[in-house]
């Protein structure tokens, strides 16, 4: 397969489309899936737990350093900013908010995109500012390919209008196609 | 909002310039997050770019205090998870043979954890049983510490932790605390039986028969190889049976010395060193 990894940002809006892709992506699709999701900083539990009785794949919040595996989705976990690094290991890290927000959606897909390149597909979903533009440009920019949720479908269309401002975006999809666009990688 | 984009390149080049300049080597930090420091550090001091940070570096010896200042990533709130805070007041309640205990605070930050710590000892009435050591590399932040200060801008969340940690809606952290300014300074005398340690903080040595170390949200910044050179650090000044504190998210999981530690609180990070070792 020529891409290695999927990062997906999502704000406000995104909880029932990032279930519906986790209920219905292929149980032996062979990427790991990151989730930089913005959310509730004091609640630790229940996210991870709705997430997973809908996922096929195991999902998981990754510990610091934590060894990146193939077939699992990682949630960034609550108040913590999530990092690929090198070595193929998560970084968290407790940095000042970025855009209000921790994790933050851009320095999530900057790592990743510096780490992956061009073998990186880069998804942002509903929200409701502009944390992740930065970002899925920044995946554009090291030739990765980008998805930005269609605004028209998106509950709240702020951070995808925001994306497709800044990005040259690959597709623009409702979330049925980001599935089956999913599903149809080789 | 504008990254600057630093290169792996310069990255590199950043830390070669700081280990021949100031003889502290950073190239085991995390890689992405350093990035993002001297990116920060770049920033606050309004020099647009890698090489002008590099010629300060070379060129103005009163820059190195401030570099370490900067270089450090400030502390998030006071009381942050505070379940996790709880937890170790309750095994702190416990700890009855604790006279002339120590706690250590490594590479302290900004001083969040400091004054935690401080209220916690206060409330359970031993803040004259235990002697806390508070260290860092950036003697800039061991004095702002030292005068107990922090941003009023954090108070909204401090005391939403605070009232958190103690399961009590009327709870309120104003009592230990005053305003200057834009500026919230905890009451000194908290401090009583604290020492700020006034030589500069190392990685591979640390004061010794410490009962607890409070080192929450610092592996993070470490690669594998500088987690595992602290941890035998911090292994070494531990007391038999002494506890470390780390990040809810962070493990000794993934270290050669883990086996040297029991788990004793999984989801709140606590460890205990293990009685019987070499």
């Amino acid at each position: 397969m020529k891409h290695k990894a999927v990062i997906i940002g999502g704000s406000a809006g995104s909880f029932q489309v990032i279930l519906e892709i986790l209920a219905n992506i292929n149980k032996d699709f062979p990427l790991p899936i990151f989730l930089s999701l913005h959310r509730l900083k004091h609640i630790r539990s229940g996210f991870l737990e709705a997430l997973s009785l809908k996922s096929v794949l195991p999902i998981k919040e990754p510990f610091d350093k934590e060894l990146i595996k193939s077939k699992t989705v990682y949630l960034a976990p609550a108040n913590y900013h999530m990092y690929i690094d090198s070595g193929g290991r998560f970084s968290l890290s407790t940095e000042p908010p970025v855009n209000h927000s921790r994790p933050s959606i851009d320095l999530s897909f900057f790592s990743a995109a510096s780490k992956y390149q061009n073998k990186l597909i880069g998804i942002i979903l509903s929200g409701a500012n502009k944390d992740g533009a930065e970002g899925l440009k920044q995946v554009e920019k090291f030739g990765g390919l980008t998805i930005v949720q269609d605004p028209s479908e998106s509950q709240i269309p702020t951070m995808p209008t925001a994306a497709l401002k800044v990005t040259n975006v690959d597709h623009t999809y409702r979330t049925k196609q980001i599935i089956d666009f999913l599903n149809s990688l080789r | 909002m504008s990254f600057l984009d630093i290169s792996i390149l310069d990255t590199k080049k950043v830390i070669r310039t700081i280990n021949d300049q100031y003889n502290v080597d950073y190239s085991d930090y995390s890689a992405t997050s350093f990035k993002q420091s001297i990116d920060n550090v770049i920033k606050i001091n309004n020099l647009d770019s890698v090489d002008n940070l590099i010629y300060k570096i070379q060129n103005e010896s009163s820059f190195e205090e401030i570099f370490y200042r900067d270089i450090s990533i400030p502390g998030t709130e006071m009381f942050r998870d505070p379940a996790a805070w709880r937890e170790l007041a309750k095994i702190l309640k416990e700890k009855t043979d604790c006279t002339n205990c120590r706690i250590w605070v490594p590479f302290c930050s900004t001083g969040e954890e400091t004054y935690t710590l401080a209220i916690i000892l206060k409330e359970l009435g031993i803040s004259d049983k235990i002697k806390v050591i508070v260290s860092n590399r950036s003697l800039l932040n061991i004095q702002k510490i030292k005068k107990g200060e922090f941003p009023i801008k954090q108070l909204e969340t401090n005391n939403a932790n605070y009232i958190r940690y103690k399961n009590n809606n009327s709870s309120n952290l104003d009592k230990y605390y005053s305003i200057e300014g834009s500026t919230g300074k905890i009451n000194l005398d908290l401090f009583s039986n604290f020492e700020f340690a006034d030589y500069a903080q190392y990685i591979d040595k640390g004061p010794t028969k410490i009962s607890l170390i409070l080192f929450r949200n610092k592996l993070i910044y470490y690669n594998l190889t500088l987690q595992e050179k602290m941890l035998e650090t911090i292994f070494n000044s531990l007391s038999p049976t002494g506890l470390l504190f780390i990040g809810i998210k962070e493990t000794i999981e993934f270290n050669v010395i883990k086996d040297r530690f029991v788990l004793v609180d999984k989801d709140e990070g606590i460890y205990r060193k293990k009685l019987n070792n070499n």
